[in-house]
């Protein structure tokens, strides 16, 4: 299955592999988890503190299906 | 400990020490009661009974990490209710220094002449000094021209205090402009219409200077200066708050892309939660604009001194001269996303026309939303949005109808839909799509305002816990404790911005209750933090009820109630027995 994810903030910098919340194609294996997402991506768990599938709040067991957005944020904040 | 009264109908003052019901009280704690203790709910806010408050929190002018806050008081023009509106600047450090702890303004000169103050330190009788000066000379000019004749004319160290524009025209939208550390009119306690109160006493400035100055009281510094290492450790190793960290890079701008992808950025006078130019507009294009134009990548800066954290940003021009500081999360919103702009050089010539004329920029970029709404330009048209802000600024008719804010604005208009609660216009978050949020806006003595009781830490940012945004559930008592904790800290002096710190990190917040007992003597624990916001939060409401804001004043804008909001399709559906729950009872 094939799933859009958007890096943002200084994730980019750390993968080097995306221009910053633009759109990547990635393969995955059916059922694959957010988890197994960010393993592909070299990604650790506390530089990801946002998640989101398709505009919801997800956590890192959640099984992504063909065709979601996914968005990730470091941990951040503003006012 | 002084109160400095200022009677502005014979230009006289007075310095009374601090009655001792005022002793550990402090920024808005301390505003707010004096608002209480002085002001008849049902006065007029630009008539002579009103009063304008002015108080440092109570570990301002210290080594306290962060704390050069300084809080604004009075009866609302914009809410017809009570108002705090507060801001980071080196002023509130002077007049913490010179031993006042509020300076409170009375009543109005006969003639229309406009008046400044210059407080200085008189070593020789260890005590401020005061002085009224005429100042016609700086009415109706842009602040960026006047600020620097005021620092010509007292010297490189003052600090100022005072309105634009908007304040002598008497908008329900104009701010209090302090200097930032580069001596900018940069720094606003903007939101309520404070500039147009501080108008009506015919006060432009107030100017100090503090050079020999003496330190501010602390009763206990062994337990102070433990307080403020603790904190000062947590906000240098929390990844929101610490040095290259996620403020410091990115600045406040960072959460248009998060708020984008939650579905709750409200675009085009919250008809959406989506906007697809959010990338270009966001903090990572800030970082990434300036590093081109610059040539090498910029981290921001403090808005006034002793701060850790250096939020501020800065956006250049093409050709690497500043244009403005600081295109702050909230206006890079209003004058962005809810207009339907994606262009930062146009967003950054408004923020700084608001700057320049004494406007809230969230007030401001609320009213062109719903002028859009009403045909008066199209969203997208940034060079007619800036017209309009120059229309504001000139007081042409329609220019003072847009003065007035989101709510009267739109009523004038006859616009439906209108982002506002209690006559305030909404910040930039969407109540639809981040609930409790919402419950802050309806029920917040400060009409819609998200910094008293900021959910979105929990709703969206994973600090301090985390929950659904688009879920009802829990959002009134997430609400309420946020909003008492939120009174409290904008009691201190510090920035709301080390809650991200303290709510994630023990000691951290244990360090930022032992600051205020070193100072004060007291014996405060986690526990007292609550209830002292709670009697804050209790005072304001009764100050509103009596102004005749009741429960009907505590809801939402009835078009979120049926309107759906892309991309997520929820309306506002938080029950209203809820919202009453939230401070009715406290
Ligand atoms: S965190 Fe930002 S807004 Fe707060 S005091 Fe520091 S620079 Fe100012």
């Amino acid at each position: 299955m094939k799933v859009k994810v958007k890096l943002y903030a200084m994730l980019t910098n750390r993968t080097k592999k995306t221009e910053r919340g633009a759109p990547v194609e990635i393969e995955l294996p059916e059922g694959e988890s957010v988890m197994g997402l960010l393993n592909r991506l070299k990604l650790s768990v506390d530089e990801v503190r946002m998640i989101y599938v398709n505009g919801r709040s997800r956590q890192l067991d959640w099984q992504l299906r063909d065709g979601d957005e996914v968005g990730l944020f470091p941990p951040v904040g503003g006012g | 400990m002084w109160i400095l009264k200022i009677n502005m109908s014979d230009k006289t003052y007075k310095l009374e020490d601090v009655p001792n019901a005022y002793k550990n009280l402090g920024g808005r704690g301390l505003t707010s009661t004096i608002v209480c203790d002085e002001v008849n709910p049902l006065c007029h806010p630009l008539g002579p009974n009103n009063v304008l408050v002015f108080a440092p929190g109570i570990v301002t002018g210290t080594d306290a990490p962060t704390s050069a806050r300084v809080s604004v008081g009075a009866k609302s023009p914009l809410t017809g209710g009570i108002k705090e509106s507060n801001a980071g600047t080196s002023w509130s450090v002077d007049v913490a220094r010179m031993k006042i702890k509020a300076i409170v303004v009375y009543s109005q000169p006969k003639e229309d002449k406009y008046w400044m103050i210059h407080i200085s330190w008189d070593a020789k009788e260890e005590r401020p000094k005061i002085e009224f000066l005429p100042a016609d000379e700086y009415i109706g000019s842009d602040l960026y021209a006047v600020f620097p004749k005021i620092y010509e004319r007292f010297g490189k160290g003052i600090s100022i205090a005072g309105i634009g524009v908007a304040g002598e025209y008497g908008y329900a939208n104009s701010g209090i402009v302090f200097n930032d550390l580069k001596g900018q009119p940069t720094r606003y306690s903007g939101r309520g219409g404070l500039g147009s109160v501080m108008g009506s006493k015919r006060l432009k400035f107030i100017v100090t200077s503090a050079q020999g100055a003496p330190e501010v009281p602390i009763v206990d510094k062994a337990l102070f200066d433990q307080g403020c290492e603790k904190l000062a450790n947590a906000l240098r190793t929390h990844d929101i708050t610490k040095p290259k960290g996620g403020l410091n890079t990115y600045g406040t701008a960072v959460l248009i892309n998060i708020l984008n992808e939650a579905g709750g950025l409200p675009t085009r006078n919250f008809k959406t939660g989506r906007f697809e130019g959010a990338p270009k507009i966001a903090g990572e294009a800030i970082f990434e604009g300036n590093k081109t134009r610059v040539g090498k990548e910029v981290y921001n800066h403090a808005c006034s001194p002793g701060c850790i954290i250096q939020c501020s940003n800065t956006w250049y021009k093409q050709d690497g001269r500043e244009h403005v500081s600081c295109v702050e999360y909230e206006s890079d919103w209003s004058l962005g996303a809810n207009l339907g702009i994606d262009n930062l050089d146009q967003i950054a010539e408004m923020v700084r026309l608001c700057n320049a004329y004494g406007l809230d920029t969230i007030e401001t970029g609320g009213t062109l939303g719903v002028a859009a709404e009403a045909g008066i330009f199209k969203f997208g048209d940034g060079e007619k949005a800036i017209e309009l802000i120059h229309e504001i600024g000139k007081g042409t008719p329609l220019g003072r109808i847009l003065g007035s804010g989101t709510a009267s604005a739109g009523r004038v208009l006859g616009v439906v839909r209108i982002p506002a609660v209690k006559g305030q216009g909404m910040p930039a978050y969407e109540p639809r799509a981040v609930k409790g949020i919402g419950v802050t806006y309806a029920t917040s003595t400060m009409g819609a305002d998200h910094t008293s009781g900021y959910t979105i830490n929990n709703e969206i940012l994973g600090v301090g816990g985390k929950v659904d945004p688009l879920s009802p559930e829990g959002k009134a008592a997430i609400s309420r404790n946020l909003q008492a904790a939120t009174a409290f800290l904008d009691s201190t002096g510090h920035c709301l911005f080390i809650a991200f710190a303290i709510l994630d990190i023990p000691s951290g917040f244990e360090g930022f209750v032992e600051e205020c007992n070193g100072i004060l003597g007291t014996n405060w624990t986690a526990e007292d933090v609550i209830k002292i916001g709670l009697e804050i939060l209790r005072k304001e409401r009764a100050f509103n009820v009596a102004a005749g804001l009741n429960d009907s004043h505590d809801r939402m804008p009835e078009f979120m109630k049926y309107e759906p909001l892309p991309p997520h399709n929820h309306t506002f559906d938080v029950p209203d027995e809820v919202l009453d729950s939230v401070l009715k009872t406290v």
